[in-house]
């Protein structure tokens, strides 16, 4: 299916804001990215994914709750669709079979 | 301080970013920010701030500007652009006057807006050129009001006290002939003597060599690239040798740079630059106050003005000038070096310059041609409009606003105009070559077209253009109102015919106006040319006397020549007749004329056989006869100016008269008048002929020309090379040297002949741009008022009578532009004619041809349409109602 295909950055960001559970917006998944991966994410790059991630259905946002730590800006808080679930699903299931013919023993 | 990113960063994020995406991405910036404070204080979160916001810094955070928002995204832009090329498709006819019209109209403007651009561009490549003055002198000379290009030498001094940080050059042009190792030897004009200071003033690019004390030391030169590949070939000049020759000797100068080809953009030409310094050995007596002279280039200092330093130098130079030169009351003058092209015309110029009036009129020519197609495009889009009325009611009643018809027009202006300007780029690169480059000067007019100004100019012209065109248009058109329209009552919008009537009247007063100038110019110009000068002017060519060798002996090449058998006379002059220069004004004197005259005439220096050779008429008296001794020296011969300026009684025949004629001393004569020939115009035309007398002269001073008269019997190029063969054994060491003196006239009127192509030219494409528009404007007159046709037919009305009714709206528009454009015309002609002493007679047949050229023009583009509409038959047209 063209246009719901997802890049490597589209998949770990999608990931991770599915990992957060509800505590998911920029600066938390660029800090989430840095902590498992060690990977150092342009925070700008982040959001422009989140929002493609958005029009390709994957994700859907709301606005969360403002903190003084945020100047009093509301957060935008993402959290996996449907689609987004199963897709990772598929993902994680076509990883682990062409895991297991490499090492039967582990799956 | 507070705990906040600095303010203009957040401005700066509130300005770019849009507005959905803002309060996220300020939230991530706080929150980064703050953790920088706790991590690494507020100074360094402050400082890196930039970057984070830099970092959101990306076109998908972008705004998207409101004129994009609703021409591109909400698909009226597709849709108008295909109503535009459906409208295109449904009127192939109107569209395609429209767009070549608009064609015609953007080269001609293009064109001469180029040239007018060309011509203001001369001199503005040297830097600084606004400080950069020639410096010339006005005196009177015996009555005779002297405006020369070039200075006295010894001025240099004179003003180099004046400059204060400033830099003075001297440039002399000094022909003469040329010649190198491996060259024969040329005759070259422009071998200039200049200052080493030339090339602080005018920095031309060295190729080869470097101008840096190229011209320090005597008998030094610099060539440009032409003429270095001319005389070396490919091989470096630079070191060689160069011989220069006049007629005071042979000189060796040592080439020592290589300069580019001077732009021709410039109103002076050099070939040759050599060290100002050589005079001392190529003419040694050249620092006097009268002769030679050279032209003098002042660059005053950065804080000196032009009045003050004019006033400082005139006082210098009553204090130092020579008691003679003073006596003329010289005044200097100041001309600034880029207003020369255009403004100066001194006797003795460099190159015979422009006038800015005539610049000024062209660029107006090229305007009103423009005019002219924007009428036609207004008129048809107007006459169209009302065949759209039911699409915009329509669309006006399912809710359209009219500004989303007002862009939709202007979308259809817009794309005719690109369309247009896209053709003309096509026609003037594909006819570049062929007929541009020889109206202008093809590598400048190239420069200028190519740089990135012109771009601009065209992507704002088109803008211009569709903004100019399409307003009247679209606001015509939008105003229906959707009811009437779709009641079918437009008859209270149809009454605006009116306002297409003015510019139709327009259109054609400015062709009648054009059409009038273009005979006017033609007729003035074919004048000149076929005018009989008093003289024969064909088959006579002037031979010139190059050097003091052949102005000594000239007897023995005359007697040689006559004996050719295609030659009919041979005479001796100290002038080529027509060219309008050379002629040499001496005192002269009236010993016994009743008001004892003293004044100062033309003399033309001539022998026995000039009048036979010229076929100039005798009136009274008698010719100059070798048989007769005295007629050597004191015979003289006037014109009936002359004779008319003394006024005798008795007539001037036997008149004693007194005769001053410089030979290097003055020469007095004190003879007789023994003949007055008719008056010949031994001038231009511009002049009316002057007293003149003519007097044998065989002092080697004044021997300049052989004038030989030839028979039309063989082909000139025989002729010629008979003639060659001749000189070549009579002076072996130089090129022969002549003229044609039909050429020479015809020189004389050269700015005539450029105006008069130009005119003609560009009035044909006025005229053919008009008759688009009236043949359209036929072709929709008559689609509208086919059932009107129909009915008087079928009433029984002939075909004359609806031809009639048909035309007899043009006959009173043409009427009313005579009544505009005739009185311009005379205002013009009898201004313009003022400058010529023989003018044609601009008279009511010119003016009637022009009428009558006109009509043909209306009346042959809407003949079709004519035509068509009374062959039709009535039923055709009356049927489908």
């Amino acid at each position: 299916m063209k246009g719901t295909f997802l890049g490597e950055l589209e998949e770990l960001v999608l990931l991770t804001a599915a990992a957060l559970h509800d505590k998911a917006y920029g600066v938390a998944i660029v800090a989430e990215i840095k902590s498992t991966t060690g990977r150092e994410m342009n925070i700008g790059a982040i959001h422009t994914v989140l929002r493609r991630l958005e029009t390709k259905g994957f994700l859907k946002s709301r606005l969360g709750g403002a903190t003084t730590k945020r100047g009093g800006r509301r957060k935008r808080i993402y959290t996996p669709t449907h689609a987004g679930q199963a897709t990772l699903d598929q993902a994680y299931e076509m990883r682990t079979s062409l895991y297991k013919r490499i090492r039967p023993s582990l799956a | 301080m507070k705990k906040s990113p600095p303010g203009w960063l957040v401005s700066f994020l509130r300005w770019f970013c849009n507005a959905d995406y803002l309060e996220e991405i300020e939230g991530d910036l706080h929150e980064i920010f703050n953790e920088k404070v706790d991590a690494r204080g507020l100074q360094f979160a402050r400082k890196t701030f930039v970057f984070d916001v830099l970092k959101f810094f990306r076109w998908s955070n972008f705004k998207s500007p409101k004129i994009m928002k609703y021409t591109f995204n909400n698909g009226l832009w597709k849709h108008n652009l295909l109503i535009t090329f459906r409208v295109f498709k449904k009127n192939m006819l109107f569209t395609g006057i429209n767009i070549s019209g608009l064609v015609l109209g953007i080269c001609s403007f293009t064109i001469l807006f180029l040239y007018y651009i060309q011509e203001n561009s001369y001199d503005k490549v040297f830097p600084e050129n606004d400080r950069i003055f020639r410096v010339a002198i006005n005196s009177i000379d015996d009555g005779h009001y002297l405006e020369p290009a070039k200075a006295p030498i010894p001025l240099y001094d004179v003003l180099n006290e004046t400059l204060q940080g400033g830099t003075l050059t001297r440039m002399m042009p000094w022909p003469g002939y040329v010649q190198s190792e491996i060259n024969t030897k040329f005759k070259e004009n422009q071998f200039v003597f200049a200052d080493e200071s030339i090339f602080d003033l005018f920095p031309f690019e060295s190729l080869d060599g470097s101008v840096v004390q190229a011209l320090e030391a005597p008998m030094q030169i610099v060539l440009t690239q032409q003429k270095a590949v001319q005389y070396f070939g490919d091989k470096s000049p630079i070191g060689k040798t160069i011989t220069f020759e006049d007629e005071n000797g042979k000189f060796e100068f040592a080439v020592t740079a290589v300069i580019k080809d001077l732009p021709e953009n410039t109103h002076f030409h050099m070939d040759f630059i050599a060290s100002f310094s050589s005079l001392t050995q190529v003419i040694p007596w050249y620092g006097n106050w009268f002769y030679p002279n050279a032209f003098l280039y002042a660059k005053l200092g950065s804080t000196q003005n032009v009045e003050n330093t004019q006033k400082l130098a005139e006082e210098l130079l009553l204090e130092n000038g020579h008691k003679e030169y003073l006596k003329g009351n010289p005044k200097l003058v100041f001309q600034k070096l880029t207003s020369i092209h255009l403004t100066s015309d001194r006797q003795g110029e460099w190159k015979s310059n422009n006038t800015q009036i005539s610049m000024q009129f062209f660029l107006a020519l090229g305007a009103f041609i423009l005019l002219i197609a924007i009428i036609n495009y207004v008129n048809l889009t107007t006459a169209n409009s009302q065949q759209r009325s039911r699409e915009i009611g329509i669309k006006k009643a399912m809710g359209s606003e009219k500004s989303q018809l007002i862009k939709q027009f202007f979308m259809e202006s817009l794309v005719t105009v690109s369309i247009a300007i896209v053709l003309s780029v096509i026609v003037m690169v594909t006819l570049w070559h062929s007929l541009i480059s020889q109206l202008l000067n093809g590598a400048v007019a190239y420069n200028i077209l190519t740089s990135y100004q012109s771009l601009l100019s065209i992507i704002i012209g088109v803008i211009a253009l569709s903004a100019i065109a399409g307003t009247y248009p679209t606001l015509a058109t939008v105003r229906f109102n959707p009811i009437d329209v779709l009641k079918n009552n437009l008859s209270k919008y149809l009454n605006n015919g009116n306002q297409r009537k003015i510019l139709v009247t327009v259109q054609f007063s400015i062709s009648m106006c054009l059409i009038l100038l273009t005979i006017l110019l033609v007729k003035q110009y074919n004048y000149m040319q076929d005018k009989n000068m008093g003289f024969k002017k064909d088959y006579q060519i002037g031979l010139k006397m190059v050097d003091n060798h052949d102005k000594t002996n000239y007897k023995t090449l005359k007697d040689e020549l006559k004996k050719l058998p295609f030659i009919e006379n041979v005479a001796v002059s100290n002038t080529v007749l027509g060219a309008g220069e050379g002629f040499y004004s001496f005192p002269v004197k009236f010993p016994d004329h009743p008001d004892n005259i003293e004044t100062e005439w033309y003399a033309l220096g001539a022998d026995e056989d000039y009048l036979e050779t010229f076929d100039i008429e005798l009136l009274e008296g008698r010719n100059f006869n070798t048989e007769i001794a005295t007629d050597q020296r004191l015979a003289f011969i006037v014109n009936e100016a002359a004779a008319n300026f003394l006024n005798l009684e008795n007539g001037v025949i036997g008149q004693s008269m007194e005769v001053t004629i410089y030979t290097g001393r003055a020469d007095i004569r004190k003879g007789k008048v023994i003949g007055v020939v008719k008056d010949f115009n031994f001038q231009s035309l511009y002049e009316s002929v002057k007293p003149l007398v003519i007097y044998i002269n065989k002092h080697p001073y004044y021997t300049d020309f052989l004038n030989i008269k030839l028979k039309t019997s063989q082909s000139i190029l025989t002729q010629i090379k008979s003639i060659e063969k001749s000189y070549s054994t009579f002076n072996p060491n130089k090129p022969m040297e002549f003229m044609f003196v039909d050429d020479e006239i015809k020189k004389t009127y050269q700015r005539e002949l450029a105006s008069s192509k130009i005119m003609t030219t560009f009035t044909i494409l006025s005229i053919l741009i008009a008759a688009l528009g009236v043949f359209g404007l036929a072709t929709y007159t008559f689609r509208r008022r086919a059932k009107e046709i129909g009915i008087r037919k079928v009433m029984g009305a002939s075909s004359s009578h609806i031809t009639m009714v048909l035309t007899k709206e043009y006959v009173y528009i043409i009427l009313i532009s005579c009544i505009i454009s005739w009185p311009v015309v005379y205002i013009l002609s009898s201004k313009w004619l003022d400058n010529f002493a023989y003018s044609i007679e601009f008279g009511p047949l010119n003016y009637l041809l022009g009428l009558v050229l006109v009509v043909g023009i209306a009346f042959g583009s809407s003949l079709f349409q004519i035509l068509k509409s009374l062959k039709v038959n009535p039923v055709e047209h009356l049927r489908d109602e």
